[in-house]
């Protein structure tokens, strides 16, 4: 397994989440707020764009890595471990980060965002695993995956329109924290389901994978 | 050495012949290195067993030998072999060709003979 | 010296064979051409052979390892596809220079410096992206992967396609120069017939998904003439052997003859017998559909 290309393409996305959230948090700073002041609400944009970006990426590489990789002679469990790589490693590092801001920055945002830690990985390998499904749907059915994704990805940018739209007045501190086991265990069924679905379909997928063309 | 190929002859034939053209034009003299198969077939752009199959065409009818280890080499009195070996195509090719040919034009041998003596010219 | 070996290999597509039961042997230290009209299943068996699509029936191996899913054997494969230009799919959005750096990863031989001097000779923009390159900057890629990579069994598709005539020359010496070294096995699909047919040591012609001819290139060329005269005369001459693709004009009548060991024709008065070039030969075994 081709380790080094699978990290590359794991560390390209998460620069694709970060270049995200510092989009997000300068349209969102005001004179009042400017950006510095509110690096406390970093972890909320980095899980709110992480979720998209990723859903996008693991979506993407499918069809951009995989029929590369399977050209270039690679197997295709190696691909299916490498495409579970990808999923897995950007949520980690971006929840490690969430951590880091949370650490270095002390106020009730962040104290909730301690809180929140397993189910921002969640939320973000939920990202990933929706993505993954639609991909393969897209691989298996052709147009009609097509059409599917395509619906998908409006609800995926009307999701996201609302929280940009709610702007940060809709955040971790606001929060019911009582509920927080609740909402952990609610946010952990659904991602494991999506998470167990995304990986049977890509190793459905990948199982008999045929390329034409790179 | 260079020559085009031609089509639809046999790449090993025409490689041997174009062999044999140079050592009677004295390009290629007795005792003398011929370019290795290798060398044969990036100047020609043809496989190189294609082109070992010439060569060894040349090796079997005794006009080259082989040193071992160093590549293939004139024999000794390839020059006048070659000759014979011509001069004994020429007969079964050309001369069948040329009967063939005067045999469906009615040429009669004897007007066939008048035409050569005459060297090909009308009388 | 290796062998990959295809037994009874199959593809079907929906309703279609692709590739009907195909049995092929290629050794290392063999330059292959394989000849067949568009979609007679000169990808699709490059494809089967190099693992990047699943067998419907048959088996590949290399020295009696499978292919399927075994990088080991994988390792010692290259199948260079035609790169696509749709920007829809794939990595036609890649930069030339990524795909080779990727190349250089996967492929465990890789030989960066053969690699570096066939994309100056063949001036390879690599800052370009794929689909932004031309053709003939796209065949180079393809070529460039395929001699860089030192796989033992090497398959290039189509790889002149969009060269022109130098750049095509200069290929196949890059390419003979590269097999004399290293002794691997090369195939190569290609439309082009007539300036290829020499660099092949065997043809492998294919036509709807079979194998028609699998032989010395030489040899089949010695074996298949033009026979042409009086239509009773050729009649005669030809009788008891395999013709193809007659042609009558008139009292006249041209076919292709294969002969088998010891099978002889005559010339004589009424009838001429000329060589066939390889292209000959293709169309007289695979145009026989497309004659009416």
């Amino acid at each position: 397994m081709k380790l080094k290309m699978w990290l590359w393409v794991s560390f390209k996305n998460l620069v694709w989440v970060l270049a995200i959230s510092v989009f997000y948090s300068l349209m969102m700073s005001t004179e009042e707020h400017p950006i510095l002041s509110r690096l406390e609400l970093m972890p909320y944009y980095l899980t709110i764009g992480g979720w998209m970006i990723l859903c996008v990426l693991s979506g993407v590489s499918l069809f951009y890595y995989i029929p590369l990789s399977v050209s270039l002679g690679s197997t295709r469990k190696a691909c299916f471990f490498g495409l579970q790589m990808i999923k897995i490693i950007p949520c980690v590092i971006i929840t490690a980060l969430c951590l880091a801001i949370a650490c270095f920055i002390k106020s009730d945002v962040t104290a909730g965002v301690l809180k929140l830690l397993p189910v921002i990985f969640m939320v973000l390998l939920s990202g990933g695993s929706i993505g993954a499904i639609i991909s393969c749907v897209k691989l298996r059915f052709g147009k009609a995956g097509a059409i599917i994704m395509v619906a998908l990805f409006a609800i995926i940018g009307g999701v996201n329109g609302f929280f940009l739209a709610s702007n940060g007045k809709f955040n971790f501190a606001k929060l019911n924290m009582d509920g927080d086991s609740t909402l952990t265990l609610i946010v952990g069924l659904v991602t494991f389901v999506l998470f167990a679905g995304s990986v049977i379909t890509q190793y459905l997928s990948l199982k008999k994978y045929e390329v034409k063309l790179i | 050495m260079k020559e085009l190929l031609d089509e639809g002859k046999s790449i090993y034939i025409q490689i041997q012949e174009m062999i044999e053209t140079d050592i009677l034009r004295g390009v290629l003299r007795e005792d003398e290195r011929i370019p290795s198969t290798n060398e044969l077939a990036k100047l020609y752009i043809i496989n190189p067993a294609t082109a070992a199959k010439g060569v060894n065409l040349l090796v079997d009818s005794g006009i080259l030998f082989k040193k071992r280890g160093i590549g293939m080499f004139v024999a000794p009195g390839a020059a006048e072999k070659i000759r014979t070996q011509r001069k004994k195509a020429f007969m079964e090719e050309k001369i069948s060709e040329l009967l063939n040919e005067a045999k469906s034009l009615g040429i009669s041998k004897e007007e066939l003979i008048d035409m050569i003596r005459n060297g090909g010219t009308k009388q | 010296m290796s062998k990959l070996v295809c037994k009874g290999v199959s593809k079907k597509y929906k309703d279609k064979l692709a590739v009907k039961n195909v049995d092929l042997t290629l050794e290392s230290g063999k330059i292959y051409g394989l000849i067949g009209r568009n979609g007679a299943g000169k990808s699709t068996l490059l494809s089967l052979m190099s693992a990047q699509a699943p067998l419907t029936a048959g088996s590949v191996e290399i020295d009696g390892e499978p292919v399927w899913e075994n990088q080991k054997s994988l390792n010692r494969i290259c199948f260079s596809r035609e790169l696509n230009v749709s920007g829809n799919n794939g990595i036609a959005g890649m930069k030339i220079k990524d795909y080779l750096k990727m190349a250089a990863l996967y492929y465990p031989a890789w030989d960066a410096e053969l690699a570096a001097r066939l994309v100056d000779a063949f001036e390879i923009d690599i800052k370009k992206q794929i689909m932004k390159a031309n053709k003939g900057m796209l065949s180079a890629v393809t070529i460039t992967i395929a001699l860089a990579s030192k796989a033992e069994f090497t398959f290039l598709d189509e790889p002149v396609a969009g060269l022109d005539v130098i750049a095509r020359e200069y290929f196949y010496k890059e390419l003979l120069s590269e097999f004399s070294e290293s002794g691997r096995c090369f195939v190569i699909s290609t439309h082009i017939i007539e300036e290829a047919a020499n660099v092949f040591e065997d043809v492998i012609i294919l036509r709807n998904g079979e194998i028609i001819a699998n032989e010395n290139t030489q040899e089949l060329i010695d074996r298949c003439k033009y026979v042409s005269g009086l239509e009773e005369a050729v009649n005669k001459a030809t009788s008891g052997v395999e013709t193809h693709h007659a042609e009558m004009i008139g009292r006249a009548k041209t076919v292709a003859a294969i002969l088998r060991g010891g099978e002889h024709i005559e010339e004589n008065e009424d009838v001429t017998v000329k060589p066939m070039s390889l292209q000959n030969i293709f169309v007289a075994l695979c145009g026989e559909e497309v004659q009416q």
